[in-house]
């Protein structure tokens, strides 16, 4: 969208890359494992994100899709013998297909009643694994067929991260394309107000169900991964619980930035992970804890905590160039302060400024 | 300039994850040839157990801390063969993902020598540990194939089949027209119970499976359930009934003054769970296909035995009933495998397998009088049972113990 990316973008970009490519081959596969969970999660976060994030639709029902995304590629892979690549086509496409059913309430229902009807997709699904336990194997659900690393010098954690890292940036690349582009922006002025948005020719029902699709088929792909990577599934990993947690991630990390996503997965993946053997009871005031401090300290997320401290650098930085320097620091700041103030949530600040400053 | 947040942001939470990544490495063997497998050193053994410390089945948490305090206590007086017994709980709130991230975490990063737990989570790490080749061991679950055809799997609770098998052959014996019905719970518990309960009855008289049932967990009312199993002439019942269901059930029989003959599993059999709360007078008569004493049995109110049981969880476990059957179970699952790891002629996973499944008529203090263990098929160790009958205040044996590999339950 034309806004000019400093260098130090770039730097970082490629130095995270950089980090992320050689990960796999500092650490021991179990530590690739984590972090593959984690981005599978932060994928299914970004679909939270799209919906949350763009329209401001709630979904309490993505655990569900995630569900369906993973028993799509684990009965694809074990019933029909395809490929994994193929099974992930189709748990994906399986997740858009839910999303085009749940979008269709989301034309009529909005706000708290269409959280309902993804409450109730959420809330169903575990019991229907159990009601169709021949295809989906009941209470003790599907061992997936081992799958062997395509490449002799990786191990499968090491092969399955990669893949996961590649499906992220894809992921997020559609995303911050999706919100940058026309329909981005249509979906922004939905947000706003959905009236002055179908005044100024936006087709409100088809945006909705387009997100709601995409979002789905996000969170279905997630799903697929998920089963690659664990390697068995079983109703149990699919319930309420994960919806919450998915939509809590979503809240904590920040709901309008694929950081905010990543955040967010790593929030309910190691937090757990991490508290697993304090004693009893501990784990879940420690995540409740975090959760809580996160939303009270910075309710924007936590990826929005660079911009908690960068006014610290900046007056830090004031107070050295103190002097002559001080008035050309001033104007910066007015320049940069606004669209700093949420990554990814730029839509806000910016549009609440007066419509020169923008267009500048 | 302006910082770019994103970006930075990105590879901040990668440097991070790298650096935690550093903070847990280290903790190699000494001996490498004397110790080939992780876990294992001249001092100590490391356990790993995986089930719910939080979440709506936490009230099963007793089994691993039953397990623990067995171990702890062992270690207080001197451990096995020199070794100490670190039996570390991993909280899985009874989450498949969650439990696959801790067994991941114990076997690579901790580097336990062996993996126990409780439940259907137990089903989602039982590939990778396998192919991993680290031992699954007693595991809490009643289903029949879980331990079946995995090499390094063991489960702790008896098959829920040979439960059927016996049942349904003392309800012949008894009564050989006899219709039976069955209620459980809706999983492979049901198919499981039934597979064994048409085994007894054998192709000429299977018609005599009058009726099934099963129930949900979340419905606490089975009385619809009952009222079927009545209407279809049932005349005996075999039933899994868990926690509210297994309390409601005996409740509502009497309501409707319907009193056939009774089976409840054994792991449904708990006086304090169960029995109590659904009203001794109310399951009188009631019979069950047991195997472990029931600590809050007044049968065994001076049992050394269970003496001994109830002073290590007081000390070890002091936040769990000693009543609680459950945590009984994990006690005595602890004993048979301290007994196993006692028995290992090598310090290897393959030689721990080896030793369980050479158990052979190992009698603990926890077990019904005249039940011993024995390694057999299905990775299992429980053939033995006592059939028994509540009389309204204990558990009465019925007969001697019945040896199910006896039979033609057993492949």
């Amino acid at each position: 969208m034309g806004k000019r990316r400093s260098p130090l973008t770039y730097l970082a970009g490629a130095g995270g890359l950089l980090v992320a490519g050689a990960f796999p081959f500092l650490y021991s596969d179990f530590y690739v494992f984590h972090v593959t969970i984690v981005l599978i999660y932060g994928i299914a976060i970004l679909g939270l994100v799209l919906l949350t994030g763009l329209t401001g639709t709630i979904s309490i029902g993505h655990g569900a899709i995630f569900g369906i995304g993973a028993y799509g590629c684990a009965i694809t892979m074990d019933r029909l013998g395809l490929p994994y690549p193929l099974a992930l086509c189709v748990s994906t496409a399986l997740g858009a297909l839910v999303g085009l059913a749940l979008g269709i309430p989301s034309l009529r229902l909005r706000g708290i009643y269409l959280g309902l009807v993804t409450l109730a997709l959420s809330l169903v699904f575990p019991p229907l694994l159990m009601r169709f336990s021949g295809l989906t194997g009941g209470a003790s659900g599907y061992s997936l067929p081992p799958v062997d690393s395509p490449v002799g010098a990786l191990t499968i954690s090491q092969w399955f991260y990669l893949v996961t890292v590649v499906i992220g940036l894809i992921a997020v690349l559609v995303l911050q394309n999706l919100k940058h582009s026309a329909r981005g922006r249509a979906l922004q002025a939905i947000r706003r107000s959905e009236p002055l948005a179908a005044a100024m020719g936006v087709s409100v029902g088809r945006e909705r169900i387009v997100v709601f699709v995409l979002s789905a088929a996000y969170a279905a792909l997630a799903g697929g991964l998920f089963a690659l990577v664990a390697g068995a599934i079983s109703p149990d990993a699919f319930t309420f619980n994960l919806s919450a947690n998915l939509l809590v991630g979503a809240v904590v990390g920040g709901v309008a930035s694929p950081v905010g996503a990543l955040l967010g997965g790593a929030l309910i993946s190691f937090v757990p992970a991490v508290t697993a053997t304090l004693p009893r009871s501990l784990p879940q005031y420690a995540f409740a804890a975090a959760v809580l401090l996160v939303l009270y300290l910075r309710p924007d997320g936590l990826a929005s905590l660079p911009d908690a401290v960068k006014p610290l650098i900046r007056r830090w930085r004031r107070t050295r160039s103190a002097g002559p320097a001080a008035d050309s620091t001033v104007d910066q700041n007015a320049a940069e302060a606004r669209p700093a103030s949420g990554p990814g949530d730029d839509a806000a600040p910016q549009q609440s400024l007066p419509p020169a400053h923008v267009r500048k | 300039m302006r910082t770019p947040p994103r970006m930075v942001a990105i590879a901040a939470v990668l440097c991070l994850l790298t650096a935690c990544g550093s903070a847990g490495r280290g903790g190699g063997q000494s001996d490498p040839e004397r110790y080939p497998d992780p876990g294992i050193s001249d001092t100590e053994i490391k356990v790993a157990f995986s089930g719910p410390e939080t979440g709506p089945l936490a009230a099963s948490r007793s089994y691993g801390q039953g397990m623990k305090a067995y171990f702890d206590a062992l270690n207080d007086a001197g451990g096995i063969n020199g070794r100490k017994v670190t039996f570390t709980i991993y909280d899985d709130a009874y989450d498949p993902a969650k439990t696959l991230a801790n067994v991941r975490r114990a076997v690579e990063q901790d580097k336990v020598f062996a993996v126990s737990g409780i439940g259907v989570p137990q089903n989602n790490v039982r590939d990778y540990l396998n192919r991993a080749k680290v031992p699954q061991i007693f595991v809490g679950t009643a289903v029949s194939a879980f331990s079946t055809g995995y090499a390094t799997s063991r489960a702790w609770w008896d098959d829920i089949a040979y439960e059927g098998f016996l049942a349904t052959r003392f309800i012949l014996e008894k009564e050989p027209g006899a219709k039976i019905g069955v209620i459980a719970l809706n999983n492979e518990l049901t198919s499981d119970y039934v597979t064994g309960i048409k085994k007894a009855l054998g192709p000429g008289r299977a018609g005599q499976l009058a009726k099934v049932v099963s129930y949900d967990v979340a419905n606490p009312d089975v009385s619809a359930q009952l009222l079927e199993l009545k209407n279809s002439g049932v005349t005996a019942v075999i039933s899994n009934l868990a926690g509210l269901q297994g309390v409601s059930a005996p409740k509502y029989l009497k309501q409707i003054g319907w009193s056939p003959v009774w089976f409840v599993e054994a792991l449904n059999s708990s006086r304090t769970a169960i029995l109590e709360p659904a009203g001794l007078d109310n399951v009188k008569g009631f019979y069950s296909t047991q195997w472990a004493k029931d600590p809050a049995d007044a049968r065994w109110a001076n049992d050394p035995g269970i003496t001994r049981y109830r002073e290590v969880i007081a000390k070890y476990a002091s936040d769990v009933k000693p009543a609680d059957d459950k945590a009984l179970s994990g006690y005595a699952a602890g004993q048979a495998f301290a007994d196993a790891l006692k028995r290992m002629n090598s310090p290897t996973r393959a030689a721990l397998l080896e030793a369980i499944d050479s158990t052979s008529d190992l009698e603990l203090d926890t077990l019904l009088p005249g039940v011993r263990l024995n390694g057999g098929a299905g990775g299992r160790l429980v053939f033995q049972y006592q059939i028994s009958q509540f009389d309204g205040e204990q558990w009465q044996p019925v007969g001697d113990v019945v040896d199910i590999r006896q039979t033609d339950a057993v492949k």
